[in-house]
């Protein structure tokens, strides 16, 4: 029986984490919750899933910052860096990653929860990607604690106090990152 | 006998029997014994709470006394300790690699002896637990103390359940879309779904699936959503959204049935200029059905989320009525932690002045965490994360009675 509850999870989620990624990638934060929500409301055997890390990190690889950027948002070590709007951990940076990488040794989870920040540079909204980093203590650095629309755990894909190394080999939550996956459409 | 010759002999008699007395009084003196360790009494104590986390482990403390009384050793990230109805054990599910921090990883229900703490039994669960900030709703017994239930998230959601009386895991309940455990009967959780609505699981006298119900759509989790920090007034749980409207919940009946909310709020500005605060937000006397609520003044860097806000005055609510009738202030714990910083003695001359100066100067952020005691003689806890501490005060008056001596700000617990 526990295997079979096993296999079924594990073809959920694939299933549903290939879904959403494509959904994130492509629709603001608002629609993707609220298609989400739909079909929740409509179907509730399906778990909510946020974004899978794999399209996240790629889709990061060429986002840059803009020079225009000043103070403490131009400084991934800053709670107020820009990116930062709705983390709740301990920021990579500060802890041998970069706002785009894991620590060394650390695993960066597989599913992460989906802020939307300004950027002040542009004034576009962004959607950032709260990934974990996973398999050591915790940092202990840095520590930052933005919400903007942090939502309680059971709104999982828009919970921060949620421990996102839930599908991580070693379930230990050492920091996070931030990653633009795109811009949100209003 | 020459006289000089008695001189001696009475000299020498007299230094005898004081030696011998030295050596009886030696002789009746009683030395240290190593080996020796505490057990606490049979009955816990009116006052005792846990204070603490998963990860570091919670101290069980009498707040009547300020007595440090023992701690139980955990590990993760979720959950509280829980107490048999008998008060003779105590439950915590933690998580275990083999080597600390890494290798195989382990989940167990450890079962503490409540008067050694020792760890009587561990029972081996589904890795799955869930870790977060908040110590409600990880885990929970059913009233009679037969079943616990764990929240898994994976992030598929689900509940493991052990029945405590055959002391195994009964086995894995799937959950999608709702999250946390509350238990509400002999044989009934309660958890919250991502709609804005509650699912009640009931089980058989075999930690199964007997059952499952679903409300509609109480509230809108995206306008409103309710703190996942529900008190217990009797048959009745408390919910309390961000916006501060209470949701009662009859949960004396096989179906729980939500009641007309209420305001904790007198009008629009007041809801304006304050807003609920911390990581445990409220508190309930049962006894005498009034709920304290942590307040935090709203403020240009007020961050959305409850957790992130520290309260600076506490709330008093009348269930039964539903309105307040008193208002405390939270103690300022920066000066003391000031004052201990630069090392001064408290009621020195310039220990006083420090604390003076920092009552006028430095900025109260706030508490986090809010808890009563239970009994004829409640007492209210409060604690603070920056700086760290934690205060009994009265809950008639508010008076800051103490600070608990070395005790960091953290969850607070009624065992």
């Amino acid at each position: 029986m526990q295997r079979r509850i096993n296999l079924t999870h594990h073809w959920l989620d694939k299933k549903l984490e290939s879904g959403a990624r494509q959904v994130a990638l492509r629709l603001s934060r608002r629609s993707f919750i609220t298609k989400l929500g739909a079909l929740l409301v409509g179907t509730a055997s399906f778990p909510l899933l946020p974004i899978s890390r794999v399209a996240a990190q790629t889709a990061d690889l060429t986002f840059e910052d803009s020079p225009d950027l000043t103070g403490d948002a131009a400084d991934p070590k800053s709670c107020d860096y820009w990116r930062h709007c709705a983390i709740d951990g301990f920021i990579s940076s500060c802890c041998g990653g970069t706002t785009t990488s894991c620590p060394p040794g650390t695993e960066m989870s597989a599913v992460s929860w989906i802020g939307t920040c300004t950027n002040p540079a542009d004034g576009h909204k962004y959607l950032i990607s709260y990934n974990d980093c996973c398999g050591k203590s915790p940092c202990g650095r840095c520590h930052c604690n933005e919400n903007e629309s942090d939502r309680p755990i059971y709104v999982t894909p828009k919970s921060n106090d949620v421990n996102w190394c839930m599908a991580a080999k070693n379930h230990q939550y050492n920091s996070t990152v931030a990653l633009v996956l795109g811009i949100a459409e209003e | 006998m020459t006289f000089i010759k008695l001189i001696v002999i009475n000299k020498f008699v007299c230094l005898v029997l004081t030696v011998f007395s030295v050596i009886s009084l030696c002789q009746a003196q009683s030395y240290d014994r190593a080996g020796k360790v505490e057990i606490l009494p049979e009955t816990p104590g009116e006052h005792w709470v846990w204070v603490g986390n998963p990860r570091e482990g919670f101290g069980l403390i009498d707040a009547g006394n300020n007595t440090y009384l023992g701690k139980i050793d955990t590990a993760g990230n979720g959950g509280r300790p829980l107490s048999s109805p008998d008060g003779r054990e105590y439950y915590f599910p933690s998580v275990y690699y083999a080597r600390g921090t890494y290798g195989e990883r382990t989940t167990v229900l450890s079962v503490y002896n409540a008067r050694t703490l020792a760890v009587e039994e561990d029972i081996v669960i589904p890795s799955k637990m869930h870790g977060a900030l908040t110590p409600y709703g990880a885990n929970d017994l059913t009233d009679d103390g037969r079943f616990l239930a764990v929240f898994n998230i994976t992030p598929a959601t689900s509940i493991s359940i052990i029945d405590l009386e055959k002391r195994r895991f009964a086995g894995e309940i799937e959950t999608p879309g709702c999250s946390l455990v509350y238990g509400i009967s002999d044989r009934q959780f309660m958890m919250i779904c991502a709609n804005g609505s509650f699912q009640t699981i009931t089980l058989d006298d075999d930690g199964n699936e007997l059952s499952r119900e679903r409300t509609d759509i109480i509230f809108d989790p995206e306008v409103d959503p309710v703190t996942e920090k529900p008190v217990r007034y009797g048959n009745q749980l408390l919910f309390v959204s961000y916006a501060g409207l209470v949701y009662p919940v009859d949960i004396s009946r096989s179906t729980p049935r939500f009641g007309n909310t209420w305001s904790l709020f007198d009008d629009p500005d007041q809801q304006q200029q304050w807003q609920i605060a911390g990581v445990q937000h409220q508190a309930i006397h049962a006894q005498t059905g009034r709920v304290y609520a942590l307040m935090h003044l709203t403020g240009p860097d007020s961050q959305p989320d409850p957790n992130a806000r520290g309260g600076q005055a506490i709330w008093i609510f009348d269930v039964r009525k539903q309105e307040r009738i008193a208002t405390f202030q939270v103690p300022h714990h920066a000066p003391s932690a000031a004052r201990e910083a630069l090392m001064l003695e408290k009621g020195s001359f310039f220990g006083d002045m420090v604390e003076q100066y920092g009552m006028q100067e430095l900025p109260n952020l706030g508490a986090n965490n809010i808890q009563l005691t239970q009994g004829d003689n409640p007492l209210l806890l409060v604690a603070t994360i920056k700086p760290s501490g934690v205060s009994v005060l009265d809950p008639e008056t508010g008076a800051f009675l103490y600070q608990l001596d070395g005790v960091k700000g953290n969850n607070i617990l009624l065992p």
